[in-house]
């Protein structure tokens, strides 16, 4: 799993090297981002931040080859702002004060116990200290909400937070080390950590390794990889991987007659547990696709098929788009592509004869 | 990946077809005089099966027969313009129509490029609505409005719609909090966007342009009573469609009838729809009964239930539009509007853009209407050219097509 963190560090190595594995010898910087949280991420991490759930949809994002999470397609648009607004607003008004108070207002004073939750509560919802100005900001918006009362005014610094870039982008900005080069700060390699291998904000292991400066040696590094990879949520984490790259969520809508909604989760679930497990044993994609058998896994079986029968075309396009990385063409149009009936006289390889067959068939199939 | 590279299917198909001239000498060139004050568009996906579908008769003596596709259309004959023999200009196939269908080649939609035009006064620019096109996330398959090469994600949620629209207006105090949170945001993006680089900021200014549709749509004036908010679950379950549905046609209605937005584009679901009409008595996908060939008659009717029920909904459209009228002038909004129903292939067994069954409705844009109009091969960024004059803007082409507006629609 080293190989994650390599790739989030920009190691160089050229992915079409044959079999070798990728090495780390001279290292490329990766380009400076800002990663909007996907909505799955957002979605933990608020669970994580203030124990409240959000069940509202989200407006969907663009998929890139399955995957729902490539930075530069994740924007925040106008429908996208307004869903943030309505939850923000919805988990600020259910927000438990109480629990969240560092202090005691009417002991020590409104405008201190307010500045103290601001740098706390701000420092988890940012994921990193906020700076002076950051500060000041967040509790004058208190201030001026707290006409209503001081809980109503850290209920508006709860809502507004999390419409924050702050809150929303994880930054892979880092700090200016040589002219031209940034360093990512240990707040944002705790970020990359935690959001990479749970899907989540830090934790407060992670969160107090960053205080410390404690995330800057590759053995730093190695052994919070080592700690989180021990962790269910990073067997999730693949699990999630695994669905998005061969695009599994489309078992939920597949046609097929008598799959229930009930029984094709149960299916995803069993799909994510067996690659869980995999996992947890130390083994690799490469033997999850040939000892693990991914490719006949029930879930890939009917997704990949038709309502009426199993589907060498659907399954032939995943293996030369999904693993092998080819984009196909479309077929020419007016041609008829209805597949051969189905006729229990023959197998499925017998009736698909015609593809291989036909000159005018195999030149793409 | 560069959001611009997002379109470019198919290259562009230089069509010749003959001249059709048909201009109605008593209606004047929409051009010189717009009279069009709102836009409706409605999509319904997986193109169609053209023997089932077609009108008896040609011209102004055409009709809708019984047991047709546009058999829920009957009565509507002279209100309608229907367009037969329509190519598309650039674009083949699922993807390609579907990427092609509102924005003809260009990077945006005609859909946008009008709302810049007219919607500048008002809470919403445009407002776009939609049923189930987001399982499979945002592609050229889900999506068929563009502005600059992204697309604009529609709400398939009726009640988070219907708050946006309707709800959030009125307490005060509310909307100061409201206020003061979006300023520190504003603030915030427009720190971040001075730390970083060029590319990284197109990002921010997207977020930027977000919240300014945000607060447009919070501070912005313009509502009136929506009534009672729609009361929808699980908007993504395929048996709510048809309330999903019904709820984004009438609150498109109602949108337009307020002023809070004068376009409005309606999805319903997406090419290559998996969408079963289970209230229209078919049990296999939409897409799957699209590609029925003629042989196989039991696929074809249920293909043609599905399809009914969709002009069932164009007509919901249309009556609301009729019924409901504007508060200045007291007219049916129909007076006024201009509503289109678009597909994005032709026959779908054939995956092909051509003969793309479309339909205008609304007096809105002085088109001549009332007839089934044979285009012969004329493309569709010619009929997108004549719909945007109607609203006054001074284009001669739209998208890569480049030979102006149709006679023939009046």
């Amino acid at each position: 799993m080293n190989l994650f963190l390599m790739g989030l560090l920009g190691c160089g190595g050229n992915p079409d090297d044959g079999a070798e594995a990728p090495t780390c010898g001279e290292i490329e910087p990766a380009e400076r981002l800002l990663r909007r949280l996907t909505h799955d991420e957002y979605r933990r991490t608020v669970r994580d931040l203030t124990g409240q759930t959000v069940d509202a949809s989200l407006a969907a994002d663009q998929v890139v080859e399955g995957f729902r999470n490539d930075a530069h397609a994740l924007v925040v648009n106008g429908l996208l702002a307004d869903q943030y607004r309505t939850a923000a607003e919805a988990v600020g008004q259910s927000f438990d004060v109480d629990a969240a108070l560092p202090c005691d207002p009417s002991s020590e004073g409104e405008v201190a116990c307010a500045t103290d939750f601001v740098r706390e509560f701000g420092l988890r919802a940012f994921r990193r200290p906020l700076d002076a100005g950051d500060v000041e900001a967040y509790v004058q918006l208190w201030s001026d909400s707290a006409q209503e009362g001081f809980d109503e005014g850290i209920r508006w610094v709860v809502t507004a937070m999390l419409q924050s870039p702050h809150f929303l982008y994880r930054s892979e900005l880092g700090a200016r080390d040589v002219p031209g080069r940034f360093v990512l700060t240990d707040w944002e390699v705790a970020t990359a950590l935690s959001y990479s291998l749970w899907g989540t904000m830090p934790d407060d292991v992670l969160f107090d390794a960053a205080d410390r400066g404690a995330l800057s040696s590759d053995d730093d590094i190695d052994a919070q990889i080592e700690r989180m990879m021990a962790d269910p949520r990073a067997h999730d984490t693949v699990g999630r991987f695994v669905e998005a790259w061969l695009d599994l969520d489309q078992l939920a809508t597949v046609p097929r007659e008598g799959l229930s909604p009930a029984a094709r989760e149960e299916m995803a679930q069993a799909t994510r547990d067996q690659v869980a497990l995999w996992v947890e044993g130390g083994g690799t994609l490469s033997t999850l696709l040939l000892d693990g058998e991914l490719l006949v896994d029930p879930s890939v079986l009917t997704t990949y098929a038709r309502p009426d029968g199993s589907s060498p075309v659907h399954r032939g396009v995943l293996v030369r788009e999904r693993l092998l990385c080819e984009e196909l063409p479309p077929p020419p149009p007016n041609l008829d592509t209805s597949p051969p009936a189905v006729d229990p006289t023959q197998s499925t390889r017998e009736r698909y004869s015609q593809h291989a067959d036909d000159p005018a068939c195999a030149g793409c199939h | 990946m560069n959001r611009r590279q997002l379109l470019g299917f198919g290259a562009a198909t230089a069509i010749a077809a003959p001249f059709v001239a048909l201009l109605d000498p008593r209606r004047a060139r929409a051009q010189s005089s717009p009279t069009a004050k709102r836009l409706a568009i409605f999509f319904s996906p997986n193109g169609t099966i053209p023997h089932r579908r077609r009108p008896t008769g040609s011209g102004r003596d055409y009709a809708f027969g019984d047991g047709t596709i546009l058999e829920p259309l009957q009565g509507l004959e002279d209100q309608l313009l229907v367009i037969e023999g329509m190519d598309f200009n650039t674009g083949t196939n699922h993807e390609g129509g579907m990427s092609n269908m509102l924005t003809c080649g260009g990077p945006t939609s005609i859909d946008q490029v009008i709302a810049d035009q007219i919607g500048g006064e008002a809470r919403f620019s445009s407002l776009e609505l939609s049923a189930q096109t987001s399982a499979w996330g945002g592609s050229s398959q889900t999506r068929m409005c563009y502005r600059d090469g992204a697309f604009i994600t529609p709400d398939d949620d009726p009640v988070h719609a219907f708050n946006r629209l309707f709800g959030v207006v009125g307490d005060p105090s509310l909307q100061a909090r409201r206020r003061s949170v979006l300023d520190r945001s504003l603030t915030e993006l427009n720190d971040l966007r001075r730390r970083l680089g060029k590319s990284q900021r197109e990002h921010l200014d997207a977020h930027l342009e977000g919240l300014r549709t945000v607060e447009r749509g919070l501070f912005g004036s313009g509502s009136c009573d929506g009534g009672r908010a729609p009361a929808i679950p699980d908007p993504q379950d395929n048996d709510a469609f048809p309330a999903v549905a019904d709820a984004q046609v009438d609150l498109a209605v109602q949108a337009l009838a307020c002023g809070v937005t004068p376009v409005v584009s309606l999805q319903l679901s997406h090419t290559v729809s998996p969408l079963v009409c289970r209230w229209a008595d078919t049990t296999s996908g939409h897409h799957e009964l699209s590609h029925a060939d003629d042989g196989n008659t039991g696929s074809v009717e249920a293909f043609v239930r599905c399809e009914q029920y969709f002009a069932g909904q164009f007509r919901r459209l249309v009556d609301g539009l009729e019924a409901a009228v504007d508060a200045e002038t007291g007219a049916p909004l129909l007076d006024d509007t201009v509503v289109l129903w678009v597909k994005e292939l032709g026959d779908s067994r054939l995956h092909v853009c051509e003969s793309v069954p479309w339909i205008l409705a609304g007096r809105g844009a002085g088109f001549d209407l009332g007839r089934l109009v044979d285009l012969r091969g004329d493309t569709h960024d010619r009929v997108l050219t004549s719909v945007a004059q109607a609203f006054g803007l001074e284009i001669d082409r739209f998208g890569t097509g480049t030979r102006g507006s149709l006679e023939v629609l009046g």
